[in-house]
């Protein structure tokens, strides 16, 4: 049986540091910073879990229309995109993920642009 | 002789994280605080107590358990710049009146503890999953293998050929089958094979039958193994009137008229799991083949029965002896028909 990046990669065990790490940067990063100031934490926690551990185990956390409502009046741009893709790529990185993994994780993640990205 | 306490490096306390105040227990009025205690509880101009930078506080309960126990614990949160900080403070009596307050952040654990709930529900989510699946496997697995075999499977990986001594075989198939005009329509041919075939299934199951295979228009069922059963003979004898008045009924209001053909004869068997990959369940042994012949010399809804059979059935049931049949591999036999 083929193993998902998040079973091979130390389950979540690993994969909460990666969480935490990413959640740090973004609210370092300059323009990513007002997406998560004002969320409740516990929420915030939940959605970012779901959400990574569904791109590395190759199951959708969100179904496409969870996805588009949940960020459909946060405002968030392609630039925001962008930059949040960077930070998981670096994280990724950061954390001894094989390339091939940070490449499969941050494809599935730019997958869901269109379900991100307000229109 | 006293002991030396070199005083702390500047900005200490800072990097511990660690949030410390002194506190007047009389009037709660903050004597003194360390510059991560006022980062995280900020002073309040003109109001110097510790309710003024704790809200959270309830003093009243706080009093007595300071009183009680000389300590005091609550959780609050802190939003610091852009983040939210989980803060552990805790009240401590120290000597000349006074309170020491420390306040940790717990950030790390609090988020910790989220993502594990969040984790944890999508494991519990998968599982559930997983369970259906497995049902539905076991479901799938249960139309080629009996209950018994497969729990052998389960549990050992592999399932031994076993004989069985005293066992009684159903074969049955439809006369005419070919010339139905349903045939020339495999949907609805299906669609009525399923709705037959599935009503046998549960007879079978009534009368202590597991059925072993179909295969086309053809049916075949048996008891006695894998589970031993004492009636063996009385059980299949059961089930194939059943059938055949299952059938009686369904052809009175039914357009395709479906006349079966059924022959029994009981013997040792053995069954077995067939194949490695695409495996299924059969039996083998004299009476299989005898019950296909005797299912061949069968008139349309007639059910014939081998002479072992007969001898074990009791006084419940009524069997004619009919001709003597010429039957491939068996020679000359004297067949029998079940009456009721």
């Amino acid at each position: 049986m083929v193993q998902t990046v998040l079973a091979r990669s130390g389950g979540f065990a690993r994969v909460r540091h990666v969480v935490v790490a990413i959640y740090d940067k973004a609210l370092d990063h300059a323009t990513l910073q007002r997406h998560f100031e004002n969320i409740d934490m516990p929420k915030l926690i939940d959605h970012q879990t779901r959400m990574i551990a569904g791109v590395m185990d190759g199951d959708d956390a969100f179904d496409d229309e969870t996805l588009r409502r949940a960020h459909a009046r946060l405002g968030i741009t392609a630039q925001d995109f962008d930059d949040m893709g960077v930070i998981l790529r670096e994280t990724l990185g950061d954390f001894g993920y094989s390339p091939a993994d940070v490449d499969h994780v941050c494809s599935e993640f730019g997958r869901r642009r269109h379900l991100v990205v307000a229109a | 002789m006293d002991t030396f306490v070199p005083p702390a490096p500047a900005g200490f306390a800072e990097a511990m994280a660690t949030g410390l105040a002194v506190v007047a227990a009389e009037d709660w009025i903050v004597g003194y605080a360390n510059p991560v205690f006022d980062r995280w509880f900020r002073p309040t101009p003109g109001d110097l107590r510790l309710t003024a930078r704790l809200p959270e506080l309830d003093r009243a309960l706080a009093r007595q358990r300071l009183d009680s126990r000389g300590r005091f614990e609550l959780e609050v949160e802190r939003k610091v710049g852009p983040r939210t900080l989980s803060l552990d403070v805790s009240l401590r009596s120290a000597a000349d009146g006074r309170l020491v307050v420390e306040a940790h952040d717990e950030t790390r654990r609090r988020q910790a503890e989220l993502m594990l709930d969040s984790y944890s529900r999508l494991a519990e989510k998968n599982l559930r999953a997983l369970e259906q699946e497995k049902a539905r496997v076991e479901r799938l697995l249960l139309n080629v293998m009996p209950r018994a075999v497969l729990q052998e499977m389960r549990d050992f990986g592999t399932v031994s050929p076993q004989r069985f001594d005293a066992a009684t075989v159903l074969m049955l198939d439809f006369a005419d089958f070919s010339e139905m005009a349903i045939v020339r329509d495999p949907a609805a041919l299906v669609a009525e094979l399923n709705d037959i075939f599935s009503a046998f299934d549960r007879i079978s199951e009534m009368f202590g039958c597991e059925r072993i295979k179909t295969n086309g228009d053809s049916y075949m069922a048996v008891s006695g193994m894998p589970e031993v059963a004492a009636d063996h003979v009385a059980n299949v004898a059961r089930a194939s009137l059943r059938m055949r008045g299952y059938l009686e009924r369904r052809n009175r209001s039914n357009t395709n008229k479906w006349r079966c053909r059924i022959g029994i004869a009981s013997g040792p068997l053995v069954g077995s799991i067939v194949g490695v990959n695409k495996y299924v369940y059969d039996i083998f042994g004299p009476a299989v083949n005898l019950a296909a012949r005797l299912e061949r010399v069968a008139a349309p809804m007639q059910i014939m029965v081998s002479g072992d059979a007969v001898d074990q059935l009791g006084a419940d049931f009524t069997c004619e002896p009919r001709r003597v049949c010429e039957l491939k591999g068996f020679g000359a036999q004297q067949v029998y028909e079940l009456m009721g």
